[in-house]
């Protein structure tokens, strides 16, 4: 539970792209272990995404107005979620006067990772036997991501010896980690989806 | 006074509008995807929602502006829940929902086909909207729909449909083959009004007794006159560099634009005749996007003048996907108090018009 402080910002996290969609209130603040509160929604995220928003808040004795920021996952992930979640926080924020921020679903995943973790590379399923790859490079941008088939990611991160997340199997609670991000100050809302795939019909036309 | 706003995405147009609670559009705007999907020759479902995402803020901005209304000022937000491509509709259906959800307003999911039919009760000129009766008939006539729905208290059924092409699809079509290239309606319209009348083509009927409709075999007899002609009937996609030149169209083609639109026409003339003579149609309302088509106008006004029936047609600007309708159509349903799905609305692909509850004492009075 969240307390219902006025004091305290709260951030919404919106995670309708990964294979496990959540919802997660946080209580924004510079001290560690600031609370937060999390709702799993359904495969049909999208169409769940009010009502599930609507509960969260007032098992949590919170409303709309509460919110001071909203962050969602840019990308990558199911085209259709990213969209419906991009829509709906965006239409949020703009009817709340708050900012938007959007967070790239590989950042949002490093985030959530356990501190002790040590160097991994994530996976994030792209259909057709390929993943979205996010590797295990303490230097690199954490947003930055290649597509390949999945066979090939598997056999790299075995040479390199590093172990291999894939979203679909662990909960990485990517929700949550996009509203701390957005609460510790993260901004950019103008970034439009990074759906790592165009179109079937663009690739098949090579346009 | 009540302020609506309303989306649509449910195909390959993008449009945002504001609409006062007496039915005056105070904004319209809507950004056309036309030449995008031109190249695939039909519309691209994963392409069209990349479109509606990208264009909705602007969209949105362009209507506020348009308006002189901030946001806040908003009361109530309606979108396109259905029919059309749930990947396009999802994204205006996710935006509208987030929008009502920030500003406490109730979010009203709307039925495009339903806004289509309400649409002809709306001002061309900027008043405000005509009451709503409680019993009409609505001809929805566009590139998908060819159905007439009867709307009264005890509940909303399909009188009459297509049973193969919509008619617009068959504009669409026989302009292709005419090479004269996509969209049909509008530039069959021009052409067709330069043509003489020369061979009728037969209005079918069906042996039952049916009032439905039927065009494909309207199509097929087109294409085998074109080859009469000795005008190869063009197949696929066109390339611009393809399409016959206007200017030196050959007379028996315009000839055969012309009889094809009037064989359009009185095929629809007698089903409304039909109907009409089943039960007196209390008003007509005529909407969607070949309801621009200048023959169908004409002749649709003249027909109810002669029957003493109302025929309310869309204004032109509204014949195309809008979200003016859907806004109306949203404001319609609230008023109306009819139970709706509200914020947990999915997208529909598929949505007969006939499962809606009826509209109950709704009048716009």
């Amino acid at each position: 539970m969240l307390a219902s402080g006025q004091a305290a910002m709260r951030v919404l996290g919106i995670d309708t792209a990964s294979p496990r969609p959540e919802l997660a209130l946080v209580e924004a603040s510079d001290a560690p272990g600031a609370r937060e509160a999390v709702a799993a929604l359904p495969p049909a995220a999208a169409e769940a995404l009010p009502e599930a928003l609507s509960s969260l808040l007032s098992s949590n004795g919170l409303r709309v107005s509460h919110l001071a920021r909203v962050a969602v996952l840019s990308g990558p992930g199911s085209f259709t979620g990213l969209r419906a979640g991009i829509a709906f926080a965006r239409g949020l924020a703009r009817a709340l006067g708050v900012p938007l921020v959007t967070v790239p679903t590989f950042e949002a995943a490093r985030a959530a990772l356990d501190p002790g973790q040590g160097p991994v590379d994530l996976f994030l399923g792209a259909g057709r036997g390929e993943v979205y790859r996010c590797r295990a490079r303490p230097d690199a941008d954490a947003r930055a991501f290649d597509r390949l088939p999945r066979h090939d990611a598997a056999a790299e991160a075995a040479e390199a010896g590093v172990p291999t997340i894939d979203l679909a199997e662990v909960r990485l609670a990517l929700a949550s980690a996009a509203a701390r991000l957005a609460a510790g100050g993260a901004s950019g809302g103008d970034e439009g989806p990074a759906y790592g795939r165009r179109s079937a019909a663009e690739e098949r036309f090579g346009t | 006074m009540e302020l609506v706003l309303g989306i649509e995405s449910s195909c390959d147009e993008t449009s945002v509008a504001l609409v006062r609670g007496d039915g005056t559009i105070l904004s319209s705007v809507v950004s056309s995807q036309v030449a995008t999907h031109g190249r695939y020759g039909g519309v691209v479902p994963e392409i069209a929602a990349r479109a509606h995402l990208t264009n909705l803020p602007g969209l949105l901005d362009a209507a506020l502006a348009e308006g002189g209304v901030p946001l806040g000022d908003v009361s109530l937000v309606a979108a396109t829940a259905g029919p059309g491509l749930v990947g396009a509709l999802l994204v205006g259906l996710s935006e509208a929902k987030g929008i009502a959800f920030g500003l406490g307003v109730p979010f009203v999911p709307v039925h495009h086909i339903e806004a289509h039919a309400l649409s002809p009760f709306l001002s061309p000129a900027g008043g405000a909207a005509r009451a709503v009766p409680e019993r009409f008939l609505a001809l929805a006539i566009s590139g998908g729909h060819t159905h007439v729905f009867r709307y009264a208290p005890e509940g909303i059924s399909c009188l009459a449909r297509t049973r193969d092409d919509a008619a617009g699809e068959a504009f669409d079509k026989v302009a292709k083959m005419s090479g004269l290239g996509y969209p049909g309606g509008p530039v069959v319209d021009r052409l067709a009004r330069l043509g003489r009348r020369t061979g009728p083509f037969p209005v079918p009927q069906f042996k039952d007794g049916s009032r439905d409709l039927s065009f494909s075999g309207l199509k097929t007899a087109v294409r085998e006159r074109l080859l009469a002609l000795g005008l190869e009937p063009r197949t696929g996609v066109l390339a611009a560099r393809e399409l016959r030149g206007e200017e030196s169209l050959p007379a028996p083609l315009l000839d055969l634009l012309a009889d094809f639109q009037e064989a359009v026409v009185a095929q629809v003339e007698d089903r409304l005749t039909r109907l009409h003579e089943d039960g007196p149609i209390p008003l007509l309302t005529v909407s969607g996007g070949v309801a621009a088509n200048g023959l169908l106008r004409e002749r649709l006004e003249a027909w109810g003048r002669r029957r003493g029936v109302e025929v309310l047609l869309a204004p032109r600007a509204l014949t195309g996907d809008n979200a003016a309708m859907i806004a109306f159509a949203g404001l319609v349903r609230h008023r109306s108090g009819a139970p709706h799905e509200g914020f947990a609305a999915p997208a529909r692909s598929r949505w007969p018009l006939p499962e809606l509850p009826p509209l109950r004492g709704t009048a716009l009075q």
